[in-house]
């Protein structure tokens, strides 16, 4: 049974069974009951923008940090003064002189990090909140308001190594992975170089200069930018743009920087499965069969 | 505003609540019975939900986004209740009367339900928003209050731990052979 079909046996009521809960009575009572509140209701709000205030918070500060980091080198820091307050929140962990693998999640409140002494690997994450009850194998605690965990067989270990650093020294531990503001231009560009631009292909939507990113991640919104516009225009054109785009998905397919990212994550699975698929019938089987055209902008990132 | 406007305001808020809360109220009440212990806790999950939705029901998005709103909403009220914050409105104690006595006893010992309480609650409450609530990244990002391409990674590195700790207990799916979800996994 695959993972997915376990985790929805798993499900303690299923939505016909929850349809088939003799309770519209009592329901009907509680919403007759809420409409009885006063209440003083506000204006409309205008329509809220995209980026979260916390996101846009830490875009802007990660940009003004671009700004200070003329070459992109990472030494002679002068970080912004918003990019500071922002790390300031967080508990700027290291582990002894372990080195960082994966760095990402970063949120305002949360993150994660992945650290190894060369054998041995731990996670340490950090969430705003209370810790959880304590669980087998997980170290957790609380500190300065946010709740944190260390997972891994060596996590006692590493919570006896665990240090607090500058703001300097914890963002210059940093992994090469993490593909710096500076370089994402030069970077995209290599990622592009062996796929076919779709019909109204907008460089520009990759212009991810403002902030560092998992070269992972930015390999899935290059080739998502890709593979979106031939999808689209498999789904809005005849049988002539519908061969031109399978063959020029299944460039995609083979492009180095998907390659590459078939060795940590999934993202080429889920377009091999839209390939297939405009390649067939135009369907995609998953937990539940779906058309190209109602789910690939979700499963692709589009 | 005259009597009258404000009376057709009110008439016009009080059919959209009701159609908000007619589509939708199975939905929360199944949100809330997942992860209440007590049934009857879920009860008190609804009533808090769509009195935020009621007071705020210009904030609520029309059509199917309604969703992923009020179950942030939710999510909310479930955090704030197990913080031992639960607001005693005292509107669904009928409601949760009868779920007591509805809603069957689960049973306790299933491997998939440890392997999930090993888990960060950011993770399980995202497999379990994918999984068994049936939300696309894009609505699981409106009621976590993130981005959807931040969504579509951790659900995949979600999915990872989760299959680890089910091998750990045992499991006897076969990882190899796991299909992704298109609209769950992507990352």
């Amino acid at each position: 049974m695959s993972l997915d079909d376990t985790l929805r046996r798993a499900d303690p009521i299923t939505d016909s069974e929850l349809a088939a809960l003799p309770l519209d009575t009592f329901e009907a009572e509680l919403r007759e009951s809420i409409l009885a509140r006063p209440v003083r209701r506000r204006p409309t709000p205008p329509r809220r923008r995209l980026i979260p205030l916390a996101g846009a918070l830490v875009a802007s500060a990660l940009t003004a940090f671009l700004l200070l980091l003329p070459g992109g080198g990472r030494d002679d820091r002068a970080w912004a003064a918003e990019l500071v307050r922002v790390a300031e929140s967080v508990p700027r962990l290291l582990v002894g002189d372990w080195k960082v693998t994966r760095a990402d999640q970063f949120d305002v409140g949360m993150g994660e990090m992945d650290f190894t002494d060369g054998a041995r690997t731990v996670q340490l994450s950090w969430r705003k909140g209370d810790p959880q009850p304590q669980k087998d194998g997980i170290l957790a605690w609380e500190q300065d308001g946010y709740a944190l965990e260390l997972r891994g067989e060596a996590s006692a270990e590493a919570r006896a190594e665990l240090r607090s650093v500058s703001v300097d020294e914890w963002l210059a531990a940093m992994p090469a992975s993490v593909v710096q503001p500076s370089e994402s231009d030069k970077v995209v560009d290599a990622m592009l170089e062996d796929m076919n631009p779709p019909p109204g292909f907008d460089r520009t939507a990759l212009d991810f200069s403002g902030a560092p990113r998992d070269r992972y991640q930015l390999g899935a919104a290059v080739v998502a930018e890709v593979a979106c516009g031939w999808i689209k225009l498999w789904v809005e054109g005849g049988e002539k743009e519908r061969a031109e785009a399978v063959v020029e998905l299944r460039k995609v397919q083979q492009s180095a920087v998907l390659a590459e990212m078939a060795k940590q994550g999934h993202y080429h699975e889920v377009l091999g499965q839209y390939v297939d698929a405009l390649a067939g019938d135009g369907t995609v089987v998953g937990g539940k069969v779906l058309s190209v055209e109602e789910s690939y902008k979700d499963a692709l990132g589009c | 505003m005259t009597d009258i406007s404000g009376l057709m305001e009110r008439s016009h808020a009080e059919r959209r609540f009701r159609a908000l809360f007619d589509t939708h109220r199975r939905l929360v009440l199944g949100y809330a019975l997942r992860r209440v212990d007590e049934p009857a806790d879920a009860a008190d999950v609804v009533a808090e939900t769509f009195l935020v939705a009621w007071r705020k029901l210009g904030d609520v998005p029309e059509g199917e986004a309604a969703r992923a709103w009020l179950l942030g909403v939710a999510r909310r009220v479930l955090a704030n209740q197990r913080r031992g914050e639960r607001r005693r409105t005292g509107l669904a104690d009928r409601l949760a009367a009868e779920l007591a006595v509805t809603m069957p006893a689960e049973p306790e010992d299933d491997v998939v339900r440890r392997a999930l309480a090993r888990l960060t609650e950011d993770d399980r409450e995202l497999l379990l928003l994918a999984g068994w609530e049936g939300l696309t990244p894009s609505e699981i990002a409106v009621a976590t209050g993130t981005l959807a391409v931040t969504v579509r990674s951790r659900l995949h590195r979600a999915r990872r731990r989760l299959r680890a700790e089910l091998t750990a207990l045992g499991w006897e799916g076969d990882p190899a052979t796991v299909r992704s979800i298109a609209q769950e996994t992507v990352a």
